[in-house]
């Protein structure tokens, strides 16, 4: 499945990067003109000029953010890739933002002339208290159109390697990533590839840890959290068929967008909590279109995108060719789409929804995969499926032999027999405990095994999180919101 | 680096040069690591080591510091083991990310991609971050944290329980199947196998668009589905696969062809394909290509059908190679061949070779409506357009057209004159054309022609003739003449021609060869006995 070149169609978002690029030239040309001549002068007064055509002609309604983090140069978040020659008059600007410790400038529609003099011209004054003294100034100067940011600090511990971590950034992109194809605009796919690295990384790194994590259910919106669970097993899935990090990372981005197109079908339909009539029955079943298309729409055609594309549209595809979109030519289903299609339905039937009384244990969802496979699933994947999970998954809550109730937090390790997996005491005995069904005591004899499985409040299953580790999401969290402090109150902060 | 950089930027990878300069960054590294790990920091313009500047350069062009430092990489990493394969990947990538210049891609990517196992690099990338993911951070600790005081409180019902590891048809079930046991290394290789032809992620792309256009409910679909064709058209187009682009432009116009009123939404495809420069650049790769690729660039011309006409002949007119010419002739002389109108304005070109191309079409369209726009031509000051234009107008075969070559039988060029009476041949023209021929054939110099056109001559006047062209024949069988004997190659086809007329006096003329002293107007003569009898059986 690998080792094809990465071909890019031809029409992709040039053009908005010119747009960026070359806002970002022209304010630091402007930047550095204003240093060198009077605010009077005719250079001057014609780099602004410049730069407020360019504001004008591609931001005219919408407000446009400059701003530097560890020396990279960001346009409204997207990383700016400088060339050589555009080099000099951007490190006048970086070094004019580090000198003030600005972390951005933002440029709202209807940005003046007069307010651009003045802001350049500050910019290129001594700065003796940095940004507090700078935002003074502004505050006197009363711009109404052009508003300074704190810099970001940064994280001392890379974001990546916490799967916790890994797994809201996963949501996070998610829900950026509807947002943006809800508002017509272009997916930042560096920021999206940065993830799905982060979680193939992750999950090479401690992929038990991981998975754990996609027992987080109905967390803010499903489509956020199924989307991160299917890219989640996907990828550990493709990691048993030997895929290389390249085609790993292809897989998790093809998995995080496969349900993109369920954003064009009504909320009414999706959350609907009674039986749907044919019309709305076909309205949902027409979301791998919608995928498809608004794929299509993003306009950034690699091989990447184009994978995810085909495998957006056959995820609802059988094995057997049943399901939908009712197909005229194709026979046969990539080996994406398959993957994408277990991981999918697994974590779907799994998962509360409204049309549903009672949510199928973890471990009932293995076993619809194996009656269901050779006709709707790839028996190898599902046998694969079984071995990744176990016979009891993460969030499945089991009774043992010794009277506990426990929640599978882990699955069996490799050496392990499927039915041995992590658990978490939950009932009986010393709940919070952790413990291994694969353990054997003096006598060579496993103390515990599973006798019973149960859905706790016809939910499914529980979280397979201990209390540590959920306990250490608000350190963690707390982190991250100390590297972005809340603006001071006098300041104007846009972000 | 540097150096091995520049090399592999100005070299191909298998210049020695390139390779030297690889081997010493190898053995660079060697040394560098023999103790363990080595850490560069990355600036705009220099490499550091331990704070002490160790690459400094103010040209950002060609920098490997500005690579790094422009993607978001702050410093690297390298550990001991890195070799010199490693090391080569390193410095391509590095090459790669000059020429990625694409929103989605980066040497972040790209380094990471390929994965090089002796190689750390740390980006100052703050994607993952922000204000979002504290917020989301905290939510989540907060909705986890009340589901584990609920879950002290939640009524657990029982439910089926199965050994799920029956159905895995082991040798071993139940509780003693291990994790690592399950999937046999067999069944792997078989999927493997099984899934190898999808590798063609551009041909699965293609079929999932014609899926979404045969089946879309909207124009809208339709029109999106149209445009990612023309995207994957255009794109295999310009990389010149032209088998995948044929069989895709087939299977859309099938779907097409099904369309019913929405069926010209999809003409976009193909004449997004109408693209003079690619398909010049298709047909200039021609020589390179075996004859596989003469086969694929004229099937997928030919799809294209009439709408590019117009172009294939502009095309025609600018091409040099002697292959594309040929393609272009053959896709555009294929079924009903091109309108009068579009070849008709480049007939009167004053390149030779355009005028020349241009009858050759108008020859093999067959169009009686040509004949007047040919008579011209005939006249051409050009032999090799004259000629051509002798077999367009015996192709097109109206009775106008033997008096035209009638009147070439004695043009100043050979070529001509033979391809004039071949084609009269063909046409079987009236009597009073014979007289012309035997004009021809008593020339004075018709002896001194070249073999080909005496063999063209007799064997049309074997076609043609009568008794009346018996006795010249006769006499030039038996080769006397006043000045020279008359070459064997030109009494040996007189014979020929005696034994197609087969008539009695071109059998006893043939007879009397029979006495000859040469052996091989003997033979020749028995033949044409044999070919006039063959005829007279024939008639009977």
């Amino acid at each position: 499945m690998s080792g094809q070149p990465i071909t890019p169609l031809p029409r992709c978002d040039a053009a908005a990067r010119e747009d960026e690029r070359r806002l970002v030239h022209r304010l630091a040309v402007a930047l550095r003109t204003t240093g060198f001549h009077d605010p009077g002068n005719t250079a001057v007064q014609g780099a602004i000029a410049e730069f407020l055509r360019t504001v004008r002609t591609r931001w005219a309604h919408e407000q446009v953010w400059v701003g530097v983090r560890n020396r990279c140069v960001f346009v409204n978040d997207e990383r700016l890739r400088i060339g050589p020659s555009d080099y000099l008059n951007v490190r006048y600007l970086m070094d004019t933002f580090d000198r003030w410790n600005l972390g951005g400038i933002t440029f709202q529609p209807g940005v003046r002339d007069a307010e651009m003099r003045s802001v350049l011209y500050e910019l290129n004054q001594k700065s003796e208290r940095g940004l507090e003294e700078l935002a003074a100034r502004a505050r006197a100067l009363g711009l109404k159109h052009v508003e300074l940011t704190e810099p970001e600090r940064e994280s001392e511990e890379p974001a990546a390697h916490l799967p916790l971590r890994t797994y809201s950034a996963c949501l996070d992109v998610c829900r950026e990533i509807q947002e943006t194809v809800r508002e017509h605009r272009h997916i930042r796919t560096r920021r999206l590839r940065r993830v799905t690295q982060a979680v193939v990384d992750q999950l090479l790194e401690d992929e038990s840890a991981l998975l754990s994590m996609t027992t987080i259910k109905e967390f803010d919106d499903y489509l956020f959290t199924h989307s991160t669970n299917v890219a989640i097993l996907s990828v550990a899935l493709g990691q048993r068929l030997g895929f290389d990090k390249r085609t790993l990372g292809d897989l998790c981005l093809a998995a995080f967008l496969h349900d993109l197109g369920k954003i064009l079908v009504p909320k009414g339909i999706l959350e609907k909590p009674t039986q749907l009539d044919p019309g709305e029955r076909a309205q949902i079943q027409q979301h791998p279109i919608h995928a498809v298309i608004l794929l299509l729409e993003q306009e950034q055609l690699n091989q990447s995108t184009l994978r995810a594309i085909v495998a957006g549209f056959e995820h609802h595809i059988n094995l057997d060719l049943s399901g939908y979109p009712r197909l005229t030519r194709k026979n046969s289903v990539t080996l994406f789409g398959r993957i994408i299609c277990v991981a999918d339905r697994y974590d779907a039937i799994t998962t509360r929804r409204s049309y549903r009384k009672t949510t199928s244990t973890p471990h009932e969802g293995v076993r619809f995969l194996l009656e269901h496979s050779g006709t709707q699933f790839e028996p190898v994947l599902v046998k694969l499926f079984l071995e990744m999970l176990g016979v009891y998954p993460p969030g499945t809550v089991v009774g043992l032999s010794s009277g506990e109730v426990g929640v599978v937090r882990r699955p069996p390790l490799p050496g392990s027999a499927l039915s041995r997996p992590q658990i978490r005491v939950v009932r009986g005995g010393d709940p919070g405990t952790i413990l291994d069904l694969a353990d054997r005591d003096a006598a060579g004899k496993h103390p515990r095994s599973v006798v019973a499985v149960l859905n706790p409040d016809d939910d499914g299953q529980l979280p397979a999180l201990c209390g540590a580790e959920i306990e250490a999401l608000g350190p963690i969290g707390a982190m991250i919101a100390e590297e972005v402090p809340d603006p001071p109150a006098r300041l104007p902060v846009a972000r | 680096m540097q150096k091995a950089y520049r090399a592999i930027r100005f070299y191909p990878p298998d210049h020695p040069l390139a390779n030297h300069c690889l081997d010493e960054l190898a053995g660079a590294f060697d040394r560098a690591l023999a103790d363990g790990t080595l850490r560069l920091a990355v600036s705009e313009n220099s490499l550091t080591y331990e704070e002490e500047p160790v690459f400094t350069t103010d040209d950002l062009r060609e920098s490997i510091p500005f690579i790094l430092f422009r993607d978001g990489i702050r410093s690297l990493t390298f550990r001991n083991g890195l070799g010199r394969d490693e090391a080569a990947e390193l410095i391509e990538a590095l090459g790669q990310a000059q020429e990625v210049d694409k929103a989605d891609h980066d040497l972040v990517t790209i380094l990471w991609e390929r994965n090089l196992p002796h190689l750390e690099y740390q980006v100052a990338d703050p994607l993952l971050e922000g204000e979002s993911s504290a917020d989301g951070l905290r939510q989540l600790a907060s909705q986890l944290q009340g589901k584990l005081e609920e879950e002290k409180r939640a009524r657990l019902v029982r439910t089926p329980h199965a050994d799920l590891t029956e159905s895995l048809e082991l040798d071993a079930p139940g509780d003693e199947v291990l994790v690592g046991n399950v999937v046999p290394e067999e069944e792997l290789i078989q999927l493997e196998r099984e899934l190898e032809p999808e590798q063609d992620i551009l041909a699965e792309f293609g079929i999932v668009l014609l899926e979404i256009l045969a089946n879309a409910t909207s124009d809208e679909d339709r029109i999106v589905a149209v445009r990612g064709l023309e995207d994957l058209a255009s794109s295999l187009l310009e990389w010149g696969d032209l088998a995948r682009l044929t069989h895709l432009l087939q299977e859309t116009a099938a779907v097409q062809a099904d369309l019913g009123e929405h069926a010209d939404l999809v003409d976009d495809v193909f004449e997004g394909m109408l693209d003079k420069e690619r398909l010049r650049a298709s047909l200039d790769s021609l020589d390179a290509a075996g004859p596989g690729g003469r086969q694929e660039l004229t099937a997928f011309l030919l799809i294209l059908g009439e709408r590019a006409h117009r172009l294939l002949i502009e095309l025609l007119i600018e091409s040099g190679g002697k292959q594309s010419r040929h393609v272009l002739l053959d896709v555009l002389t294929a079924g009903a061949g091109v309108p009068l109108e579009l070849v008709l304005p480049h007939l009167g070109d004053p390149r030779w070779y355009v005028a020349r191309n241009m009858v050759y079409l108008l020859g093999r369209m067959k169009d009686p409506r040509a004949m007047p726009h040919l008579e011209p031509v005939l006249a051409h000051s050009d032999e090799r357009v004259r000629k051509e234009a002798a077999r367009s107008v015996g192709a097109i075969g109206e009775r106008s057209s033997v008096p035209v070559l009638a009147a070439l039988l004695s043009d100043p060029s050979p070529a001509v004159r033979v391809v004039a009476v071949r084609q009269l041949g063909r046409l079987r023209p009236p009597a009073e054309v014979l007289s012309r021929l035997l004009l021809q054939v008593r020339a004075r110099d018709f002896s001194t022609r070249s073999e080909g056109e005496i063999d063209a001559f007799l064997d049309t006047l074997g076609q043609l003739g009568d008794d009346s062209a018996v006795p010249l024949l006769d006499e030039l069988w038996r080769g006397r003449s006043f000045f020279r004997p008359k070459p064997l190659h030109l009494r040996l086809f007189a014979l020929r021609a005696l034994g197609q007329i087969g008539t009695a006096s071109a059998r006893q003329s043939l007879s009397r060869a029979l006495r000859s002293s040469d052996n091989a107007v003997r033979r020749q003569a028995r033949r044409g006995l044999w070919e006039a009898n063959r005829q007279e059986a024939a008639s009977q």
